[in-house]
């Protein structure tokens, strides 16, 4: 793809390649940023496609107008929009900024028909406040050989409505052409005044010998069915093939072509010449069974046996084969059947070509159950159908069926699945609807509603380890307590103090003093023989206040430690009885005491 | 002095905390969905199937999706000639619960009756073995059979820390065979998940819907579905969505042609 360049003022329109306009604005306010043109190629040979790209950079989604482009008269000019978008994201200073663009390619695909030097352009791009020439490129259209040639023909120029006509597209093609396609809107191509068939599921390459060489030739088989009276045209249908650049097989090196570079190839297109119909309405007088089968039919009906007892199935077979639009065949009517259960058919078909004529097939296969005993027949069978050759609606009829009936077993009820065979369907229905219970099983649910989109039901995922965790650590916290003495003592310990302080408390909120005072002594002394895992009972204060001292006891803890126990001592063993007030006091000091020495003896 | 929160206190706290996030499940028009769904089943019963299926409508616009809704809404539907349109409601339906076996048989019955068939990929009798244990459970039971197993381990594996005896061992099997289980399900669940929350359907409710070689009306024409084919969607651009079809061929189609699933 070539960039095309803003055509200097001054400079006359440069025959190589490429001319260009590249226009970048930013304009504020418009929703296109930018636009450009490219092309494909420059240099083209007749009948080879090529591609003008504009491109339109736009910071928002919208449906864009085309732009305008001159210089399109000698070319052939399919066009088609592809569109992306992209997002960029800066960071600026820890800034993070994102800017979203869309990008909508307009595509001109140009196929040149005659040689000549041609100016594409000049191209212009106007949307809101952006407007730009993008510039303009000369093309240089050399004639080039035709890579295939085609001869399209059908069987026959009139037909009836719905007659089959036989399309043939015959190719012959060059060496030099390494494939063919058809297209892909072949449906557009034949439009709606035909419904179409090919004949063939892929299109055979074999070899034919014209002038005197051996060439590839292809044969496109199409079963037509005009579907409207009057005059219709088969537009021409357009065949795109790849080809060897013309010349360029000659300048291959050897080391090319021993390597397999393969030499450049081109697509061209050929289009075949367009084909006219005159096609004839239907005279009137149709059956009112006629489903529009037009052309040649046979019907063929039997019966899998001619002899069967009263209740028990048997299965009439009906056959119809035709080369009108396959599918105009439809359920036959069937005569009236007095004494026999009827049941929906069960049908099965297939289309093939047989020469150049398509040809189907379509069985019906009735299960039929006698009621009465007897001789009994099963009518004709007939279809109506449209005979070209005749001008006139004939019917294909089957012959009448004798059946023998037997009695049925007595006391039988007719039915399809008596007789022991398997149990057939005789037709298919959806079942029925779910009533729902009055109770609460019959009440509506949100099922949409998942439950992992709740929080609840990730809390409860969450929930199980967490449990798991809390009874593993209670689990091994029990076994330590057990085993380990101290660091069960220790553990212990702040919540012996409550216990024992608030025993003092109480003693202190009846005014018994000694009890107070005996209950606050035991609470002093257990609290650091919890903490140390010692027994302080037996010690002097002066003992006492060395082990204190020596786990790191700050000395004013120790001294008013020493201080609390001898007033204990003094209010117990010497009579001292203290006020209300005093015992507070001494209450709120060792509270204060015991938290320094629990943080001093961690 | 330092007070720890207690291990009582902590689960209490938790219970609590469960017990105030459950009641935003509740969804109170299900009452009145219920009722409109109960009026549509009459008129179904009275052959009225219009106002069967515009009484299935309201109780969606309730609030309600229950498989058994959409199925009996794709019957409607479909009793009224609107195949695309039925199997858009029994594909819903089997979204909700692929278990059932009605509406596996609804679906397949009037899949029947659209005239494009596209064959599935091959696939070999293990793949297919896997497939349909796979297909046995909704991704509601799923997730909770996943939350159910993990809880259930955990709890075997705490049981099993107080427990002594055989009875400690026989939990500590217990759990990690819970364990194990999950891990074996649990490519089955989350697949499952994801293709539910992430890998949309749309089925094909005009006659005809043209698949297109891009998101507009000027790419090429690339075949031509009819109603009731079902697609995956693979992306969207606009008011186009790319979509596939089992046999791997895709397109582009316009939302107006499709009902998403």
């Amino acid at each position: 793809m070539r960039r095309l360049s803003n055509p200097p003022s001054s400079l006359p329109v440069t025959a190589l390649a490429i001319l260009v306009a590249l226009c970048f604005v930013a304009a504020p306010r418009a929703a296109v940023l930018s636009a450009e043109a490219s092309l494909g190629s420059t240099r083209v040979v007749t009948g080879e496609a090529f591609q003008l790209t504009v491109r339109v950079v736009a910071d928002k989604r919208e449906n864009l107008p085309w732009p305008t482009v001159e210089g399109l008269e000698p070319f052939t000019v399919s066009k088609t929009t592809g569109t992306s978008s992209s997002s960029q994201t800066t960071i600026i200073n820890g800034t993070v900024s994102r800017s979203e663009s869309y990008v909508t390619d307009f595509i001109y695909l140009l196929t040149a028909r005659e040689a000549g030097s041609y100016t594409v352009g000049p191209i212009r791009y106007a949307y809101k406040d952006f407007e730009r020439d993008l510039g303009r490129a000369s093309v240089t259209v050399t004639k080039a050989e035709a890579g295939i040639s085609t001869r399209a023909s059908m069987s026959k120029q009139r037909a009836y409505a719905g007659e089959q006509v036989f399309y043939n597209l015959h190719i012959t093609s060059s060496d030099a052409v390494q494939s063919i396609n058809l297209p892909k809107d072949f449906q557009k191509r034949v439009g709606d005044k035909f419904f179409f068939q090919m004949l063939d599921s892929a299109i055979e390459r074999r070899t034919a010998t014209v002038d005197g060489r051996e060439v590839p030739v292809y044969d496109v088989r199409i079963a037509l069915f005009p579907l409207i009276a009057g005059p219709a045209v088969l537009e021409g249908i357009p065949i795109e093939y790849r080809r060897i650049r013309p010349g360029a097989q000659e300048s291959q090196s050897m080391f090319d072509a021993f390597f397999g570079n393969g030499a450049p190839l081109i697509t061209q297109t050929a289009i075949a010449a367009p084909l006219r119909l005159q096609v004839t309405p239907l005279p009137a007088g149709a059956p009112s069974d006629f489903t529009g089968s037009v052309g040649q039919y046979s019907l063929k009906a039997s019966l899998d046996k001619s002899s069967t007892a009263a209740g028990e199935p048997i299965t009439l077979t009906v056959t119809i084969r035709g080369n009108g639009q396959p599918k105009s065949i439809t359920r036959p009517v069937l005569p009236d059947l007095p004494g026999f259960e009827v049941y929906d058919p069960e049908e099965s078909g297939t289309s093939a070509p047989e020469g150049s004529t398509l040809w189907t097939t379509r069985t019906f296969k009735y299960v039929l159950i006698p009621s009465r005993e007897g001789n009994t027949t099963v009518g004709a069978v007939s279809f109506p159908y449209f005979d070209p050759a005749r001008g006139a609606y004939v019917r294909a009829e089957s012959q009448p069926l004798a059946v023998h009936v037997t009695p049925g077993k007595p006391g039988a009820t007719p039915s399809p699945y008596l007789g022991g065979r398997a149990i057939a369907d005789l037709g298919g229905d959806i079942r029925h609807i779910k009533a729902g219970g009055m109770g609460k099983e019959g009440r509506l649910r949100d099922d949409a509603d998942l439950p992992y989109r709740h929080a609840t039901f990730f809390f409860l995922a969450l929930l199980a380890p967490v449990a798991f965790f809390a009874a593993l650590f209670q689990r091994r916290r029990a076994d330590r307590l057990r085993t380990d003495v101290a660091w069960s003592r220790r553990t212990r310990a702040s919540g012996a103090l409550r216990r024992r302080l608030k025993d003092a408390r109480q003693a202190m909120e009846s005014g018994r003093s000694r009890e107070f005072y005996r209950a606050l002594s035991e609470a002093v002394m257990a609290f650091p023989s919890d903490k140390l895992n010692r027994e302080f009972r037996g010690l002097t204060f002066s003992d006492a206040a060395a082990a204190l001292a020596a786990k790191g006891a700050a000395p004013e803890s120790v001294e008013a430690y020493d201080t609390l126990l001898q007033r204990c001592d003094l209010v117990q063993f010497a009579g001292l009885s203290p006020t209300a007030e005093e015992m507070s006091r001494d209450l709120g000091s060792a509270e204060a005491l015991l938290e320094r020495l629990d943080k001093e003896l961690a | 002095m330092t007070f720890r929160l207690s291990f009582r206190a902590s689960c209490a706290a938790l219970l609590l905390m469960v017990a105030g996030a459950a009641p935003a499940l509740a969804r109170p028009n299900l009452d009145a969905a219920t009722a409109a769904f109960r009026e549509g089943n009459a008129a179904y019963e009275r052959g009225d199937f219009a106002a069967a299926s515009a009484a299935y409508a309201r109780a969606e616009s309730l609030g309600a999706a229950d498989a058994r809704l959409d199925y009996n809404r794709g019957n409607a539907l479909f009793r009224q000639n609107r195949l695309g349109e039925a199997i858009l409601f029994y594909e819903r339906a089997r979204k909700l619960d692929a278990t059932d076996p009605d509406v596996l048989h609804n679906l397949a019955f009037a899949r029947s009756r659209t005239l494009d068939k596209v064959p599935e990929a091959p696939s070999d009798p293990i793949t297919r073995a896997l497939w349909s244990i796979h297909s046995a459970y909704s991704p509601r039971a799923g997730a909770w059979f996943a939350l159910a197993l993990w809880a259930l381990g955990f709890a075997a594996l705490a049981w099993a820390l107080f427990a002594s005896g055989p009875a400690r061992l026989a939990l500590r099997i217990a759990g990690g065979a819970v364990f194990a289980l999950l891990l074996l399900s649990s490519p089955s669940i989350a697949y499952k998940l994801y293709r539910h929350e992430t890998v949309a359907r749309a089925v094909v409710l005009n006659p005809v819907a043209e698949l297109r070689s891009g998101p507009g009306d000027g790419y090429e024409l690339l075949f031509q579905a009819h109603e009731g084919t079902t697609f995956t969607i693979v992306d969207r651009h606009g008011s186009w969505l790319s979509v596939k079809l089992p046999d791997g061929r895709g397109g582009y189609v316009h939302k107006s042609a499709v009902g998403e699933v």
